[in-house]
């Protein structure tokens, strides 16, 4: 096979790899029909924008578990906050004053350094009607975009990938995780996952009588409802693709130095890579778990606030060095925020209205959106009530960052919150 | 009550034998399926459905039966008087302390994926695996090893039982009560960790059930604890709230029991359980009645699980050709089922495959989240399956890994005879006529089996692990 892989695509690879092997007498008809239908898709559309060098590229972001928004973006004079958390109000004592009303955790040192150059807004009050405190079913609505679906639907960045990535490669969506995220399902299959580059290797490639497998690839199938044989037979192929063009990136751009040591900054540290390498990917998609903080979460969520802060800190100051602070842009959410009230146990339960974080060079930066007021005669059933639904938030990266078209992707028109 | 339509005894051949012992447990070997496929449907499904849970509490981990095995704290020393030691004193003892308990956790990862290649019993242990992922329990939170081996065995002796006992037990059981907050819950202000958990993930599903549902069933739950220093239940009464309390249709100073009860009144709850069953057993795609069948017979016999697992498995839509070899293996399922495969006089070592199913996203003992293991294509991407692929090579290279001999006893055989013996032996199907001629074309690139050396037959075994094919079952 040709080691030059670098700007090899699905294409190329079938004809080198699979066809230039020694299976080419082999090769099933039904795969050669599927290079023709791709190589005329490429051909009529308009994709040349999405293999620009120039392209935007998303970094999904989720805080997994709840993430307890109100000791994250802290009320700092707010009796009602202090009358429902007598033990876990301590915090606004160090917190980093934003403006007047609102501080960042004292943890959150990384992010108040952004937040000072203008990389970073704060959004209050995200959430949407009728919340579930389910995490599953919580997160699902995030990745779905849509509280009313039906479960196990398809995921927004799924939409993109049918909608403005045909053709393209699996690797324009990478998920660092341990399985596929929800996000990615979409009618046609796009976007890899894996957790570490060096485990994720088919070393055995070269010998001609053991790659045999990608012989009984049936190319990339088009329908939702994959067989399980169909689905394993394109993971397989998209794995041997990707892997390849993975480890000649990651070969030209050697480790980044500075980041510090936690589960978070090894991925963004590794998705800084990836973009400075030049992979043509659009979407990553990262995860940051441990928020569910039940029980004594003082100390627990004080860390891992100081994970996410240095770990963003570290990469946005790669991505400075890189040149491609504009070109990129981060969503941070979790999927739903925690009650008002701290349990017994020096902890918070299953809440709902959070805030989130957009990041990234192309913004003016700053808080918007009020906090969500914390009189207990406004809370509903004990939560925030949210003001802004989250979907205006994607409709801010689809339009004004991706350059998609957010109404396709989401069913509705939201308006974009301006930033 | 409607019939129940079972598999014919015209429909029992090797092929839904061996899809009965790759579900019910973890792959036959080649002497089971030589004898399960001469009984009738229902002998086969009684020989898995028969065995007594009780026996296993005599083969445990050596460490379980250690003097200090079930202590909560160093020396089990109360925390005051832990506070009372040195600082440096006290470290030192915690440090061994959590050592100690990570080797044993470690030793009982072993022992488990171990049982399971050699037990005679192999639906006890592939039920316990279902329990495993079912109630979701991580030691990375329970931090020991005693009450995650008592849970273990908690499976074992009620897996099989009376649905309504088994969710009192779990409510109860301390690696449970230390995961889900409940063991700190108090009775001013309750933690709604395990009540919300109960409802959503253990027995009724998402959406049967309303907010204050929650809060009322954790109200009753509030003095169920442990003891201070051992792994042991206990009910705290300065905890329990015996106020009045409304849980779906009962009202009144209502405790655990009540609520676990009232909750198995529901419609809900014997649907949500066939489906649990029927997803993990059978198919990821819902089976609309497969599912009802199930079902109906657990409300029917006042929540018996062996029931339940009797009209899975004698199903006629259990056998259905979208249900054989239609499910992605799990890691521990690859693991095991090859190990059994490949060897029926050995038992490759625990630690190996303790490592490769860590590897391969399935670490036994700490599932990633309350809702276990996703499963199904959840198992497969783009680094796993890389690595599942390197992970059985090495279960084929080991040194033990097979003999020549009993692997392929005649090798006269001529290059389809060849085939076939192998694809019976490690797809348990001839598959498709595309992967029986590629699999032709691979073995006439080899000299013919007469001549073959061990390290042809490694060639070729390497070969049929390292498909697609080979992740399902």
């Amino acid at each position: 096979m040709k080691k030059d892989s670098a700007f090899m695509t699905r294409r190329q690879f079938l004809r080198t790899g699979v066809i230039g092997g020694a299976l080419a007498s082999s090769l099933p008809s039904f795969l050669d029909q599927t290079l023709f239908r791709l190589e005329a898709a490429e051909r009529n559309s308009p994709l040349q924008r999405l293999h620009g060098k120039d392209a935007p590229i998303l970094i999904l972001m989720q805080l997994a578990g709840g993430n307890d928004g109100l000791n994250t973006v802290i009320p700092l004079e707010n009796d009602f906050y202090h009358q429902a958390r007598p033990k876990l109000g301590s915090v606004v004592s160090n917190a980093h004053t934003l403006n007047g009303e609102l501080g960042l955790h004292q943890s959150l040192t990384g992010l108040k350094a952004l937040y000072d150059d203008g990389y970073l807004s704060v959004f209050n009050g995200i959430g949407y009607p009728n919340p579930n405190r389910s995490h599953f079913r919580s997160t699902e609505i995030w990745h779905t975009a849509s509280p009313e679906g039906r479960k196990g639907g398809d995921g927004w960045v799924g939409r993109y990938f049918d909608n403005q990535c045909q053709g393209m490669p699996a690797e324009v969506g990478i998920s660092l995780t341990r399985t596929p995220p929800q996000v990615f399902q979409g009618p046609s299959p796009g976007g890899i996952t894996f957790q570490n580059p060096k485990q994720f290797s088919f070393d055995k490639d070269d010998e001609p009588l053991s790659g045999a497998s990608v012989g009984m690839a049936t190319g990339r199938p088009r329908q939702r409802k994959d067989s399980p044989l169909h689905f394993l037979e394109r993971t397989d192929l998209d794995a041997r693709v990707s892997s390849e063009h993975l480890h000649a990136t990651l070969k030209k751009t050697p480790p980044i130095q500075g980041f510090p040591n936690s589960q978070i900054a090894n991925d963004l540290s590794l998705v800084a890579r990836m973009i400075g390498g030049g992979m043509s990917t659009r979407i990553y998609y990262v995860s940051q778990g441990g928020f569910d903080t039940h029980a004594n979460q003082l100390y627990s969520h004080s860390r891992l606030l100081k994970d996410l802060g240095d770990a963003q800190k570290a990469f946005w100051d790669e991505m400075k060095r890189q040149g491609n602070t504009e070109r990129v842009q981060m969503l941070v959410f979790s999927e739903f925020g925690r009650r008002v009230n701290e349990n017994g146990s020096g902890g918070t339960d299953h809440g709902a209205g959070a805030p989130a974080f957009v990041l990234g060079g192309k913004q003016k930066g700053g808080v918007i959106g009020k906090l969500p007021s914390l009189n207990p005669k406004d809370l509903h059933r004990g939560d925030v009530q949210h003001h802004t639904d989250f979907r205006r938030l994607y409709a801010t990266v689809i339009d004004d960052h991706l350059q998609a078209d957010s109404e396709a992707l989401l069913g509705k028109n939201w308006s974009a919150v301006k930033i | 009550m409607a019939k129940t339509p079972t598999l014919s005894r015209r429909r029992w051949s090797r092929q839904t034998a061996a899809h009965l012992a790759v579900r019910a447990g973890f792959g036959p070997t080649p002497t089971q399926l030589d004898q399960l496929e001469q009984l009738d449907p229902d002998e086969a499904v009684d020989l898995f459905l028969t065995y007594s849970a009780e026996k296993t509490r005599t083969q445990t981990p050596d460490w379980y039966h250690e003097t200090h095995a079930k202590h909560r704290s160093p020396k089990g020393l109360e925390w005051k008087e832990l506070k009372k030691l040195e600082p440096e004193e006290r470290q030192k003892l915690q440090k061994t302390f959590r050592k100690k308990q990570n080797t044993q956790l470690q030793r009982t990862r072993e022992w488990w994926l171990q049982r399971m290649v050699q037990t005679p019993t192999p639906l006890e242990e592939k039920l316990t695996l279902f329990w495993h992922g079912h109630f979701a329990t991580s030691f990375k939170k329970v931090k020991c090893a005693y009450p995650m081996l008592e849970q273990n065995m908690t499976f074992r002796e009620q897996g099989q039982g009376n649905w309504n006992t088994f969710l009192i037990e779990m409510s109860k059981d301390p690696a449970m009560l230390v995961y889900l907050d409940n063991a700190r819950s108090k009775k001013r202000k309750p933690n709604e960790n395990y009540a919300r958990e109960l409802l959503e993930l253990f027995s009724l599903g998402e959406g049967n059930y309303s907010e204050d549902d929650i809060k009322n069933a954790a109200r009753a739950f509030s003095g169920w604890s442990l003891k201070s220093t051992e792994w042991e239940f206990k009910e705290r009464t300065r905890q329990l709230d015996e106020g009045e309390k409304t849980f779906m249709d009962a009202s009144g100073p209502l405790r655990g029991e009540d609520i676990i009860r009232e909750i198995t009144r529901q419609p809900q709850a014997s649907d949500f359980l066939a489906e649990r069953l029927w997803s993990f057993f059978a198919s990821e795609t819902p089976n609309k009645n497969a599912m009802a069948d199930i079902s109906r017979t657990l409300r029917g016999t006042n929540f018996d699980l062996n029931q339940g697992l009797r009209v899975l498995f004698t199903h006629e839509d259990f056998y259905h050709p979208s249900v054989i070899r239609g499910q992605i293996k799990s890691p521990v399922q690859l693991c095991v089922h090859l190990a059994r495969t490949l060897n029926e006089a050995s038992v490759p070592p625990g630690k190996m495959m303790a490592r490769g199913c860590q590897q391969l996203g399935q670490k036994l003992f700490e599932p990633p989240s309350v809702k276990g293991w996703d499963g199904g294509a959840a198992w497969i991407t783009a680094s796993t399956l890389s690595l599942r692929y390197r992970f059985s090579s090495q279960l084929v290279r080991m040194k033990q890994g097979f003999n020549v001999d009993t692997l392929l006893p005649d090798r006269t055989l001529n290059r389809e005879q060849v085939r076939e013996v192998l694809f019976d032996r490690f797809y348990h199907s001839p598959l498709r006529v595309q992967e029986r001629t590629q699999m032709d074309h691979y073995l006439a690139q080899l000299p013919p089996a007469s001549e073959w050396k061990r390290h042809h037959v490694v060639q070729v075994l390497e070969h049929l692990v390292q498909q697609p094919q080979f992740q399902l079952t």
